[in-house]
Formats: structure tokens, C-alpha cells, sequence
């Protein structure tokens, strides 16, 4: 079968059409990039701006880790004096919080929270979530804070004033039946991922 | 072929547009974890028995058994406020004994009240070292002494119940 009768078919042509429109546009956005230039020769240093990141979690900067020490402390809050200090118990509650402070920044700030509280006793339970700079306050659906914090200038790069402080709320009931024992070993854990909102 | 050649039309347009695409989705990322121990408030309760006498007992005859309540062992102290009661778990109640406990830690004979729960309440300190000293005096009612009751054995488990205060 000669070319041109193998090619007819209407099909055919449509897919030939669309692959030559889509190649030359292609070269065409290759060519202007490669071949526009300035008709005039100035003398300069070019410059390339890169937009400044710079986050930090409890004033710890996080621009170059991957783990954090001690981030959450689960203390009581309850001024009952009824354990050693510092200590957790059924009954008692309390609050951590967690400070995200894009000082520096010079794009707008996604972050989410993620909170692993699979290896706690039984029956403390985290309650609700306060972001305290927008007044919100929220109960958990599941162990996850998402938020963002916005550039309100794009001339200006984020500031103090852009920290926000999310303040975790935790609980241990009072009905829970727990019985100790001295093998016991409990944690908390969080990762908190701050992304550039595209 | 015609399907050859679509299927490379198609993987040519899938790997150049995201030569572009690549581009524009690239940004600013940090990520970090933290794990952080929890510390638990542990009870501490202690035992400890003296002076357990094993002479014969007749109707007629009491006899006492002192123990130790502590709230701390050679490692570790209570770090809960804690409420017990006592208990005795005897074995063979056929053998008519009445018995009472009295604190006697501070060489003074105090009686704990029985209730349902037990003797008590006695608070349990946390923090510091503590030990309570009780005495638990068994006594037999001369007036009932059948013949039935000789031979056998009078067996006891001391218990303490504690519930942390809140």
C-alpha cells in the first residue's frame, strides 16, 4: 500500500493536523526563547531574584531539618496538685502549643499539622485546636491542623506579625479504667509539613 | 502499526508537556517531625508483714499481726494521690475469728472504721517517702469452741485497694 492511501482515511489526517500544529508550537515557544534578544548592547550584571524561605517552628529554624527535639510537652495545666510535677494522670488536662513563624518568608505559607497519638494511653484524647492569631477554634474531626497564612503585601516579605500559634488541647479521662505498669512507654509525635501556596 | 504509532504520538505529547508543566509546580517545602516521650504518673503501693506468730490459738486467745503499708520501694515512690483500703482475703471463714485493724504509726492506737469498701480511707502521700504501721488483732469468742475447729489452719492475704484521688 503506497503512503498517501495508507494516510486517507479522515482519522487519520485529524491526528497529523494536531501533532504539526503541536510541534510547531512547540518549537515556536523554543525558537522565541532562544533567539529574542536586545537589539542593544548594554553593559549590566544581570541579577536573579529568588524569593526568601525562612520558617521556624517553636524558634527553632526548620530551613535545613527534618526532625525537631521535644516540640510538644504534655503538661497538665490542671492546678490541682494531685501528682509528682510534670506528670500526666487520668483527670487531668492541658494544652501544647505550636509556633509557626514565617519571619523572612517572601511567599504565601501553607502548613498542616499532623498529630500520632496511636501511642498514648488510654483514654487521653485530644479535644479541640485554637489558632490564636485568627481567633478560630475548632474540634478535632480527625488529628490533622491545615491552615495558611497569606502575604497581605506582595512588596513586603511575612513577619512577626504573620506568626500564627495553634494550640492543641488534650485531655485524659476521667472514667478511663487504666492500670500502669512499669514496662510502659508512651509518646507524641507531629510532622508538620509548610509548603509554598502555589 | 496504526496503534504503534498513536501510542508513540501520545508519549511524545505526555513527556514534552511535562518538560513544561514540571516547571510551574516546583516550590518551597519544609518538613519536620518530632516525637516526644510522655510521662506517666506512676502508683506505688508496698506491703510489707512482721510479726506473724505461729503458736496454736485456743478459743479464748487474740492475737495480733503487724504489717507496713509504703508508698515506695527500693526504686521507685508513689507519684499519685491515692485513697486505699484495707481488706483481709481469708481462706477458711468457718473459723469463728473477729478481727480489727488499728493504725499504729504514731505509737498510738488508732481503730479504722470498716466500711463496704474496706478499712478505711487512708490517703496515700506521693512524692516523699511514707510508711504506715497497722496491726490487725485477731480474737476468738471463748463461748464458741466446737470441737470441729481443731486442726485446722487459719490462712490470710492482706489487700489494699487504691483508687488515685482526682
Amino acid at each position: 500500500m503506497k503512503l498517501k492511501e495508507r494516510y486517507k482515511t479522515k482519522g487519520t489526517r485529524k491526528v497529523i493536523r494536531f501533532i504539526i500544529f503541536y510541534l510547531f508550537f512547540t518549537i515556536l515557544l523554543i525558537i522565541t526563547s532562544t533567539f529574542s534578544r536586545y537589539t542593544t548592547i548594554q553593559e549590566g550584571q544581570p541579577k536573579a531574584y529568588i524569593a526568601n524561605w525562612n520558617v521556624k517552628i517553636n524558634n527553632e529554624d526548620i530551613t535545613n531539618k527534618t526532625t525537631l527535639s521535644n516540640v510538644i510537652t504534655l503538661v497538665p495545666d490542671s492546678m490541682k496538685e494531685t501528682t509528682t510535677d510534670n506528670k500526666i494522670a487520668p483527670g487531668k488536662y492541658g494544652h501544647f502549643d505550636l509556633i509557626i513563624n514565617p519571619t523572612g518568608t517572601e511567599v504565601a505559607v501553607e502548613y498542616t499539622i499532623s498529630l500520632d497519638v496511636t501511642n498514648l494511653p488510654q483514654g487521653i484524647v485530644l479535644t479541640n485546636y485554637e489558632i490564636i492569631e485568627d481567633s478560630i477554634f475548632q474540634s478535632f474531626t480527625d488529628t490533622n491542623i491545615v491552615g495558611e497564612i497569606n502575604l497581605s503585601n506582595k512588596e513586603q516579605a511575612l513577619s512577626e506579625n504573620d506568626k500564627k500559634t495553634i494550640r492543641v488541647y488534650w485531655e485524659w479521662k476521667e472514667d478511663s479504667t487504666y492500670i500502669p505498669t512499669e514496662d510502659d512507654s508512651y509518646d507524641i509525635s507531629v510532622m508538620i509539613n509548610i509548603r509554598q501556596k502555589l | 502499526m496504526k496503534t504503534k504509532v498513536k501510542f508513540l504520538i501520545l508519549a511524545f505529547i505526555i513527556i514534552s508537556s511535562i518538560f513544561f508543566i514540571n516547571s510551574t509546580t516546583s516550590r518551597y517545602l519544609s518538613e519536620v517531625n518530632s516525637k516526644t516521650d510522655v510521662d506517666v504518673a506512676m502508683p506505688q503501693i508496698e506491703i510489707e508483714v512482721s510479726n506473724v506468730s505461729k503458736e496454736l490459738m485456743f478459743p479464748g486467745d487474740t492475737k495480733e499481726v503487724e504489717f507496713y503499708i509504703k508508698n515506695y520501694d527500693n526504686i521507685n515512690i508513689n507519684e499519685v494521690l491515692m485513697t486505699y483500703y484495707i481488706t483481709l482475703d481469708i481462706t477458711d471463714s468457718t473459723i469463728p475469728l473477729n478481727y480489727k485493724i488499728y493504725d499504729i504509726t504514731q505509737n498510738n492506737q488508732i481503730e479504722l472504721p470498716q466500711t463496704a469498701q474496706g478499712f478505711g480511707p487512708i490517703t496515700l502521700n506521693y512524692g516523699m517517702q511514707e510508711d504506715r504501721h497497722y496491726k490487725i488483732v485477731f480474737s476468738w469468742d471463748e463461748s464458741d469452741n466446737s470441737a470441729t475447729y481443731a486442726g485446722k489452719q487459719f490462712k490470710f492475704n492482706i489487700e489494699v485497694n487504691a483508687i488515685q484521688q482526682i
